[in-house]
């Protein structure tokens, strides 16, 4: 087994480089992917501070993120989305399920979202239910809960949430730049988006060297976010400012009843 | 003294604090349009280290804040208006109690406790028939939140994580509230402080800007990106040290590296942005929304590379100066910028209770924005006082800006209509003695109204060495 050394290698990105404290320690999922078809993603939500990932992380938990997708017809797909962010004291549980087109940004076509808050043990606080529903219609999203609401976007839309799908089915050798805006968490508009490979590079693991392709995105409200897929085209990391999704199928996220 | 009243006179004008304002004077817009049975409700929306300059509504073209610039279209943004003292615990205390850092006792971050016996917002507006409420980040030293307010949520210190815990947890209360009570909601947003954080992991900098993608974005340099050295011994201590960040490595950094600094600060501002859009939506999809006046600020601002600074805790306006707005869409003018008075983070309580209709917290400094919101002509304070690292002192008239620490022979003078970016230190010039002396009484006679607390004994001793930064700055 290689010796995996305690420093990240001066060689690589700065972004792997602050995964390091993580990374060292990876396993790296064995196994064919195909990113048409069904499956489910899990990713722990990191703090990343200058040095790595933080021991805040210890006090609160790293947060869950957990991506399930679910084709439906040969050009849509459902992606369903659970979030248990990495906060101490009240929390909340979100859970999202977005018809996509299958295309290059998985553009969000209809959605549900579903937010609850939790207490400190994890469990319901009455009153805090919320439900939204949201499609987009030509240019325009409209939201609705208690009235619509219309907001215009630039085409083609996507989210965050929808940019880690899409990532995963673009040809690896692809060196075409996205444009687009993005809809955050389904509700925040980030205008002015783009999208597009960067590098590849080999990082020296304890199982083994493992290839990453990594894609850059820049835009309004987002520190540069890097995103990083294995040869299988499954992605892996992603990280932007202080925070890092890290591929980790053994977490388990609370299940709610929402 | 304008007006016929002596600086004495016009000092205990603002002690008198809001409601003998809001009885008097008349009203250039008329008497508010609908006079309502339940006491509005409240929302105060703060924000972290954010400079009041720094929204595109008012005029900052490297950011986009269509959601800030919604609230400015719907209210009064006070533009001269100061942080009591730039650094969070302080200007958090200030906030919450009306009272200078000086008086309350939280003069720096986590070391000294607020004073015990000394009412914070959230206890005088309970007691007082509101439901108060407060989610995200309060950092006020000595003064558990939960035994004040029912928290939403207490967040994690990151802004990335924190703020749209935040902004949900406010969205769910106000779409579901229903009780019977106003209420008082706080919302403790934590961006754009995550760029402390950007500059501890950027304080190496790289040999080149690592993604060139962004290399046309980049800002310019500030055109006050250099200061005048004539600073005080405080400041060079601080922020010009061979053993700082500035010694170690912001001195050495190349323009391309202040440059990308501002790029990134913009990009946490308009995370932020974002964030507050979803209260907003919230509010406005909700029952309470003709009901319910809207306060936002800041608790400082940021370096963004002015004067080669970076963080907080200086005097220099790129710290002390905070936005300040007002809103309660058909109550009081929409879209008004007024660059005429002289605010104060200490007027953030006499404004709330004010519009409260309760009683101004006791002793308090502040005074109450509303009669200038709804228009009406009041006499108002010729300067205005902020603290800083306990011994500093602001002292900032409409034209003027002194910058003292006790005991420290180089001031700061700065004529703030000719040289808005401070870089030109007048006091070391020699040329405005008389100037500087009466500054010198305004600071004299405001701190003689002052009750300030004896910090003797009160050293709380910090935490275990915090290797997690927990965003309590």
């Amino acid at each position: 087994m290689p010796e995996v050394p305690e420093l990240a290698p001066a060689d690589l990105p700065l972004s792997l480089r602050r995964l390091w404290p993580a990374l060292r320690t990876f396993v790296p999922p064995a196994g064919s992917f195909s990113p048409a078809g069904q499956w489910e993603h899990t990713y722990a939500v990191r703090a990343v501070f200058p040095s790595g990932p933080a021991e805040i992380d210890a006090l609160a938990g790293p947060g869950v993120l957990r991506l399930r997708k679910s084709p439906t017809a040969a050009d849509t797909f459902t992606l369903q989305v659970g979030i248990s962010p990495m906060v101490g004291g009240n929390s909340e549980r979100v859970e999202v399920l977005i018809t996509c087109a299958a295309d290059k940004l998985s553009t969000p076509l209809r959605w549900e979202l579903h937010s609850l808050m939790l207490d400190a043990q994890g469990a319901p606080i009455p009153a805090t239910d919320l439900r939204e529903k949201g499609e987009l219609l030509g240019a325009e999203v409209r939201r609705t809960r208690t009235r619509t609401r219309v907001t215009p976007v630039r085409l083609p839309l996507s989210a965050n949430w929808c940019v880690m799908e899409a990532l995963q089915r673009w040809p690896a050798d692809d060196p075409s730049e996205a444009d687009f805006d993005m809809l955050e968490e389904l509700q925040l508009l980030r205008p002015g988006q783009r999208l597009a490979y960067r590098r590849t590079v080999e990082v020296p693991l304890a199982a083994g060297p493992l290839r990453l392709h990594g894609y850059e995105q820049f835009g309004q409200g987002l520190l540069p976010y890097t995103y990083w897929l294995d040869d299988q085209r499954r992605l892996l990391f992603a990280i932007g400012g202080l925070r890092a999704y890290l591929w980790q199928p053994s977490l388990k996220m609370t299940e709610v009843s929402l | 003294m304008a007006r016929g009243m002596t600086r004495r006179q016009f000092l205990q004008t603002g002690a008198l604090g809001a409601a003998a304002l809001a009885a008097g004077g008349s009203s250039v817009l008329g008497a508010p349009a609908v006079h309502l049975n339940r006491p509005p409700n409240l929302l105060l929306i703060t924000v972290d280290q954010l400079n009041g300059n720094i929204l595109s509504g008012h005029g900052c073209e490297y950011v986009h804040t269509p959601n800030l610039d919604r609230l400015l279209a719907r209210g009064v943004s006070f533009r001269e208006s100061y942080s009591a003292n730039p650094v969070c615990c302080p200007a958090r205390a200030a906030w919450v109690t009306g009272r200078p850092p000086s008086e309350n006792g939280v003069v720096i971050n986590d070391v000294y406790p607020i004073a015990e016996t000394m009412p914070d917002f959230g206890q005088w507006f309970s007691t007082r028939g509101y439901e108060s409420l407060y989610s995200g980040k309060w950092h006020v030293t000595g003064r558990n939140f939960a035994q004040t307010f029912r928290v939403l949520t207490n967040g994690s210190g990151i802004g990335e994580n924190t703020d749209s815990v935040v902004s949900r947890a406010a969205e769910s209360f106000l779409l579901n509230y229903t009780g019977d009570k106003p209420f008082f909601l706080t919302l403790g947003f934590l961006q754009p402080h995550d760029i402390c954080y950007w500059v501890f992991l950027h304080s190496q900098h790289p040999e080149e800007l690592p993604y060139p993608q962004i290399e046309a974005e980049l800002p310019p340099l500030q055109p006050n990106f250099n200061f005048d050295p004539r600073e005080p011994e405080k400041v060079k201590q601080a922020w010009r040290g061979p053993q700082g960040a500035w010694g170690k490595y912001m001195s050495r950094w190349p323009d391309w590296m202040w440059r990308y600094y501002r790029w990134a600060y913009y990009r946490h501002v308009e995370m932020v942005d974002a964030q507050i859009g979803r209260v907003l939506d919230a509010l406005e999809d909700s029952p309470h929304a003709d009901n319910t006046v809207v306060v936002f600020t800041a608790d400082h601002g940021d370096g963004m590379g002015c004067h080669h600074l970076w963080q907080k805790m200086y005097l220099y306006d790129e710290a002390a100066l905070v936005p300040f707005i007002v809103s309660w869409p058909g109550q009081i003018a929409e879209g008004v910028q007024d660059r005429t008075h002289l605010v104060s983070g200490l007027d953030v309580a006499a404004t709330l209770t004010d519009y409260a209709g309760i009683e101004a917290m006791p002793k308090a400094r502040g005074r109450s924005l509303r009669p200038l919101a709804e228009g009406r002509d009041v006499s108002w304070r010729e300067f205005v006082v902020s603290e800083a690292a306990i011994t500093g002192r602001m002292v900032r008239t409409p034209e003027w800006k002194l910058i003292t620490y006790k005991g420290d022979p180089t001031e700061q003078l700065f004529s703030m209509t000719a040289d808005r970016g401070e870089t030109l230190n007048l006091a070391a010039e020699g040329t405005h003695p008389n100037t500087i002396e009466d500054l010198h009484k305004c600071l004299t006679d405001w701190e003689a109204s002052l009750e300030p607390l004896n910090l003797e004994g009160r050293l709380r001793p910090r935490p275990q060495p915090p290797r997690r930064p927990a965003g309590r700055q």
